[in-house]
């Protein structure tokens, strides 16, 4: 094994210091004097026609600065990561409750506020569409011209799963169907922005993540070079997929634009939840065949999600739904088909786990019943399905990065809590006297990176400053996963340096390159990569100048740990510091580029499909079932993931320990409810987060794998462990009190009419 | 959010304030209620008036077997006082449960009385304290059993030139017993969606009294008078409790809504009454 | 309406301030103190990033009135620190990596910050329960849990 100093360590991160003193400024920070304060008019109306709109009122109110509708609009009136059909400002229709009609500038809040009461709209209500089986109708009014179906997608099935299920032993068919989740974010979105006209620059600051897609897509509504806005979107309190779209930027831009002052615009609580992507709500159709020697022979999935009135990016979330419905399982024959339907529901997006929470708490349940049927230990039985590196997948392409699937699962099975896992459950059911406790265990796999034929990049840049500071330029944003700090540790490491010296420039198309979008769990993976390949740019460049300071040929020099010494004298060496000097006064900065691209699969389904590298995850959660109020608490969990190489122990267990709480959140408790395309739950008393005393005590068991086409081994993590925390949790409670679930949330009333259903079979 | 702020100088200005008869006027105790029904735009007062520096509505007293809580103590002091712990368990059960930290050293008794919502949870265990509410305005004070004071959902007798002054009640003595338990959609920061409290007398093991009362199962708090009829005389056995729980559903009429249903409701505050009754027996 | 004047104590700091008389504190310390380590995230009480400490005590800022703080002590993220020395409990939390987006944080540390003011011995269970009315929606509050207990052992020993 290398020994590192800062790889695969506990590594405080490099921007607490200014957490925890609030010195950190997030977009929603920003104030100044002048600053306009700015709202936007939200339909009234899930579905209708727009009749007439009037802003004349509002605008002559004293105190306002701008009214804008679509007629403002200078370029494309759209956004979407993949089809910009989402209107910045609805035209002629809404199509659910979120979507924006007008917006106001205004002296302070309680003018636009005001100004807001006074745009005048008149609606033609059209039939609501709450569901894909209602919009699928052959009746249904269409949502959007070409139709109610935003996508869909089957993959090029694997051998014949017909003939694969009719040549089972055992078959079972089931359908389970999950809410919409919020991000729910403490920071909801936000921002400022300022046009500066003799540059002609509009500078946007808001929480994002890809600035750099924000800018192309602020640049197409305003008809702007793209090169004249600069957009700032790191850091953010937390956006978790929910702030890769757009929200706040272009309405902010096009109202700098027009006021030629500081604008603010900051989502309520309440705007975050209507207007704002949700995980989507799907329904999951599972046949799975098997063998009576315990190996799974085929496996058929359909998946029908509800996409909510726009596009942004639900095609790609469909599609990873099917690709992590078979989890990381062997089936010699599979089919896997999908479609994204169009309401005026909630709307879907990008969500941690996307598309894969939904059928993961399907698939996983599925396994434990088929284990079931065969009394084999959950573990053994995933352990005899699970593949290996060089394996065909389900889908059909070659597992060729590493697979440690099987590792997590033997980890798992070593645990005090799954070995002892009887006597634990004996202890506890003796002390307690209204409970009933189960141990559950559920596993998966998680795309890392944007798929196949999607540009999947990173730039980075290096630069090393007089006085020894080096300067790390990313267009990542730190959104809260800890990605800065391990950048640096990844640069220290490469270069020799100390951490301390290393800064980060992140996240502004003005300072920092492309580096690609920091989701899909492939940050670590592909800026380390980039940054890996810009040390070794840097490297012979350090020796050039060092062999210009000695007057000596280069060839004399090597570079190790932070300097350049002679080959033949050791003792006598250049620190990064005095590089830097020489460099500076001969007048040549020391700035290198680094660049990566992901790998590909041996096979390409289109759109994305399939992916090269995944994350593996096992987890395991003990809970505790009150048999009188149905309450279901969790007591613990345990994430063993296999991400290759743990880049910072503690942002490893920190991704773990979030992502579990936001799963179990999922499991238990999270809704947003829509009825009639109404919102039911509109803030923090209604949406039902986990609090401190609601938590589980947390372990996390890092399998590490080395990968060898990550920047040291590493994979990535963020999304995995959010996922089948939600099946190991309902699997626990199986083993607990015998029941089992097929629609999320799992509320104590719905424990407690599955139990008194269950009596009720027992007692017939 | 746009008001005028005042701030009452002593009880006599807030009653000559109250007299005037202003309509726009709120009164602003906590304000963890007053001012997230602003900022939902429930209302939209004119003026708010800060009754928080009125010393006559302040402290926790016992005298002569009774104990006063002035309407601006807050769910905190009463989750940590000492005395209410010894005299008055029920009530420093609910308090302690009530929202969180932040909100329990804000939000006052008197500010949960006159909000009457059937889930605020001090008023069950003010329901099973047998407590007294008094009202002053400036023409004189009415004394008004808890059980008069709310009319429906969010309703309650308090005129609009009435301050809630105080709250009394008979502190428990040693054979009394008592307790308030409450369901939520989680651990803290969560409303009720059914909440019990009882008191009772017990003696020998035998039930001499009992109060109980439901919160979140009506449009106010109700009693449960069949099981508390049930209950007295008899010893708190196993097949007694089930009885009691059982009747005690019955008579919980709760409706469906955002947090629970209906049915679960009923069936939940029989249970929280078992549950209490099982750690006395 | 027009703006009144009020008068505190902040951060050790006597302060003197015009405000809107409908301003949370919230909005006064961001707005016209400049101190926006107080952060926003539902303006309801039912979120705890807002926290500050009101004579010691930790209260929602956006659930105050700015009026209402008059003559009053108020203690914010950004008046814990000695100068660059940090107090235990910011310590611990960038030791024990209780810090992901950070959004959290300051009112998570004022609500720890009160509670080890008046209980240096904590249970775990105390803990949990002093932090209840603060969500964090990047953590799941394990490492801030752990930091916390190590502030406490801290504090004690000194
Ligand atoms: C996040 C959150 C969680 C909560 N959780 C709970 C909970 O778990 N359980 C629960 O019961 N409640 C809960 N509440 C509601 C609230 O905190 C309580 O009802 C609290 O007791 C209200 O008191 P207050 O002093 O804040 O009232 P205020 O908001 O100041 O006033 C409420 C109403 O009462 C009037 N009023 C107040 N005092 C007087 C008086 N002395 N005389 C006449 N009128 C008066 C006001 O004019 C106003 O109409 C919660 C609130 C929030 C924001
Ligand atoms: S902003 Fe004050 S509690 Fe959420
Ligand atoms: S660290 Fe992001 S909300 Fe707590």
């Amino acid at each position: 094994m290398t020994s590192y100093r800062y790889i695969g360590r506990r590594v405080p991160r490099i921007d607490a210091r200014d957490k925890v003193t609030g010195r950190t400024v997030y977009s929603t920070d920003r104030y100044s004097e002048n600053m306009l304060r700015a709202r936007v008019l939200r339909s009234s109306l899930p579905h209708a026609k727009i009749i007439r709109l009037d802003v004349s009122r509002a605008r002559e109110l004293p105190g306002v600065e701008a009214v804008l509708t679509h007629e403002d609009i200078p370029g494309h009136n759209g956004f979407g990561i993949v089809t910009p059909n989402w209107p910045v400002l609805c035209v002629d229709r809404v199509r659910y409750r979120g979507d924006a009609l007008a917006l106001v500038a205004a002296r302070d809040e309680e003018t636009a506020e005001e100004a807001l009461s006074l745009i005048e709209v008149e609606y033609e209500p059209l039939p609501i569409i709450e569901t894909p089986e209602e919009a699928l109708r052959e009746d249904a009014p269409l949502i959007h011209e070409g139709g109610n179906i935003q996508h869909s997608m089957d993959i090029p099935p694997k051998g014949d799963v017909e003939k694969g299920l009719a040549e089972s032993d055992i078959v079972i068919e089931e359908t389970y169907s999950t809410q919409f989740m919020e991000h729910a974010y403490l920071e909801t979105e936000g921002g400022v922005a300022i046009y500066d006209e003799e540059e002609g620059v509009i500078t946007v600051w808001c929480g994002d993540q890809y600035a750099f897609r924000d800018q192309l897509q602020i640049a197409r509504s305003l008809d702007w070079d793209p090169l004249k806005i600069r957009v700032i979107g790191s850091p953010t309190g937390g956006a978790f997929g929910g702030k890769d779209e757009i929200s706040v930027q272009i309405h902010l831009a096009l109202l700098a634009y027009y006021t030629k002052k500081p604008v603010r615009l900051h989502w309520s609580r309440e705007e975050s939840i209507v207007a704002g992507p949700k995980r989507h709500a799907m329904k999951t159709t599972f046949r799975i065949g098997m063998g009576n020697d315990g190996k799974l022979k085929a496996i058929d999935v359909k998946v029908v999600a509800n996409t909510g009135a726009y596009d942004t990016i639900a095609g790609p979330v469909l599609n990873l739904s099917l690709e992590s419905s078979p989890g990381p399982y062997k089936y010699p024959q599979s089919r896997f088909r999908g479609i994204s339907v169009y309401t005026n529901n909630a709307m879907g997006g990008e969500f941690r786990g996307f598309g894969a929470a939904q059928v993961v708490f399907g698939l996983e349940q599925e396994l434990d019943k088929l284990a079931e049927r065969l009394g084999m230990d959950p573990i053994e039985f995933r352990l005899l399905n699970a593949v290996e590196e060089g394996d065909i997948s389900a889908l059909g392409h070659r597992l060729q990065t590493s697979v440690g699937i099987k590792e997590t699962l033997e980890a798992a099975r070593k645990t005090d809590l799954w070995r002892d896992r009887e006597k634990i459950k004996r202890d506890l059911n003796a002390a307690a006297r209204y409970k009933k406790f189960g141990v559950g265990v559920a596993s998966e796999w998680h795309a890392v990176g944007l798929g196949v034929g999607l540009p999947d990049f990173s730039n980075i840049i290096v630069e090393i400053h007089e006085g020894g500071e080096i300067i790390l330029r990313t267009g990542a944003i730190e959104i809260g996963q800890g990605n800065l700090t391990a950048y640096a540790q990844m640069l220290a490491e490469a270069l020799g340096c100390d951490i301390e010296k290393i800064k980060v420039i992140h996240g502004d198309t003005f300072e920092s390159p492309d580096s690609g979008t920091v989701t899909a769990s492939r940050s670590i993976l592909i800026n380390g990569n980039a940054i890996l390949d810009a040390v070794k740019t840097l490297q012979p460049k350090l020796i050039e100048i060092a062999a210009d300071k000695f007057g000596i040929p280069g060839d004399e020099l090597e570079y190790s740990d932070g300097r350049v010494s002679f080959r033949s004298d050791p003792d006598r060496t250049l620190t990064l510091a005095e590089l830097a000097d020489h460099a500076g006064s001969s007048g040549v900065p020391i700035k290198v580029t680094g660049t990566a691209v992901f790998a590909t699969s041996d096979k390409d389904f289109g759109d994305g499909l399939p992916h090269n590298y995944y994350t593996y995850i096992t987890q395991i959660a003990l809970v505790g079932v009150d048999t009188g109020t149905g309450e279901v608490e969790v007591l613990k969990v345990i994430s063993l993931p296999e991400m290759g190489k743990a880049i910072n122990v503690d942002g490893v267990e920190g991704q773990c320990e979030g992502a579990v709480v936001m799963g179990q959140g999922y499991t238990l408790y999270e809704n947003v409810v829509v009825e009639k395309g109404e919102f039911k739950t509109t803030g923090f008393a209604t949406y039902i987060l986990p609090t401190a005393l609601d938590v589980p005590e947390q372990e996390t068991v890092i399998v590490e794998k080395f990968e060898k086409s990550g920047p040291f081994g590493a994979k990535g993590v963020g999304e995995a462990p959010t996922v089948p925390v939600t099946p190991a949790i309902v699997n626990a409670i199986y083993d607990a009190v015998r029941v089992r679930f097929k629609k999320l949330p799992i509320t104590p009333e719905a424990v407690l009419e599955k139990m008194r259903d269950l009596a009720g079979t027992e007692e017939r | 959010m746009k008001f005028n702020y005042r701030r009452a100088g002593s009880l006599k200005e807030a009653l000559e304030i109250l007299s005037e008869g202003d309509e726009s006027l709120k009164i602003l105790a906590g304000g963890t209620d007053l001012l997230v029904m602003i900022q939902d735009k429930l209302i939209s007062p004119g003026v708010l008036l800060d009754i928080n520096g009125l010393e006559e509505l302040k402290g926790i007293e016992e005298s002569n077997g009774r104990i006063r809580l002035g309407a601006l103590v807050s769910h905190g002091q009463i989750a940590a006082d000492k005395l209410l712990r010894e005299k008055a368990l029920p009530l420093v059960e609910s308090c302690g449960e009530v929202g969180s930290p932040q909100i329990r050293n804000r939000g006052t008794i008197g500010g949960n009385l006159v909000m009457a919502s059937p889930s605020g949870d001090s008023i069950p265990a003010l329901y099973v304290l047998g407590a007294e509410v008094s009202l002053k305005s400036r023409d004189g004070e009415r004394v008004i059993p808890i059980e008069d004071f709310f009319t429906g959902v969010k309703k309650c007798v308090i005129r609009p030139d009435e301050l809630l002054i105080s709250i009394t009640f008979p502190a428990l003595g040693p054979d009394d017993r008592g307790f308030f338990k409450k369901l939520g959609q989680r651990k803290a920061l969560a409303i009720s969606k059914v909440s019990t409290a009882a008191v009772l007398t017990l003696r020998a093991g035998v039930v001499v009294s009992i109060r109980i009362a439901l919160g979140a199962v009506g449009t106010t708090v109700l009693r449960a008078p069949r099981t508390e009829a049930f209950l007295t005389g008899k010893s708190l056995a196993p097949e007694v409790i089930t009885e009691a729980a059982r009747l005690c559903a019955e008579e919980s009429r709760a409706i469906t809504d955002i947090r629970s249903t209906g049915a679960y409701r009923d069936e939940m505050a029989g249970l929280l009454l078992a549950r209490g009754l099982e750690k006395l027996a | 309406m027009e703006e009144i004047t009020v008068q505190f104590m902040l951060n050790g700091k006597a302060v003197r301030v015009e405000t809107p008389p409908a301003f949370t504190l919230l909005r006064l310390l961001r707005e016209r103190l400049g101190l926006t380590g107080t952060k926003p995230g539902c303006e309801r009480g039912e979120c705890g990033a807002c926290t500050v400490l009101l004579d010691g005590e930790p209260v929602n800022s956006c659930l105050i009135l700015a009026p209402q703080v008059e003559g009053r002590e108020v203690l914010t993220i950004e008046g814990l620190a000695d100068g660059d020395k940090l107090n235990p409990i910011q310590e611990a939390f960038i030791e024990k990596s209780a810090v992901q987006c950070g959004y959290c944080i300051p009112g998570m540390i004022m609500s720890a910050t009160a509670l080890l003011d008046t209980n240096p011995e904590p249970s775990r269970d105390e803990i949990k329960t002093a932090i209840s009315g603060n969500l964090c929606r990047c953590t799941g509050y394990t490492k801030i849990i752990r930091a916390i207990e190590v502030a406490a052992e801290r504090i004690r020993k000194r």
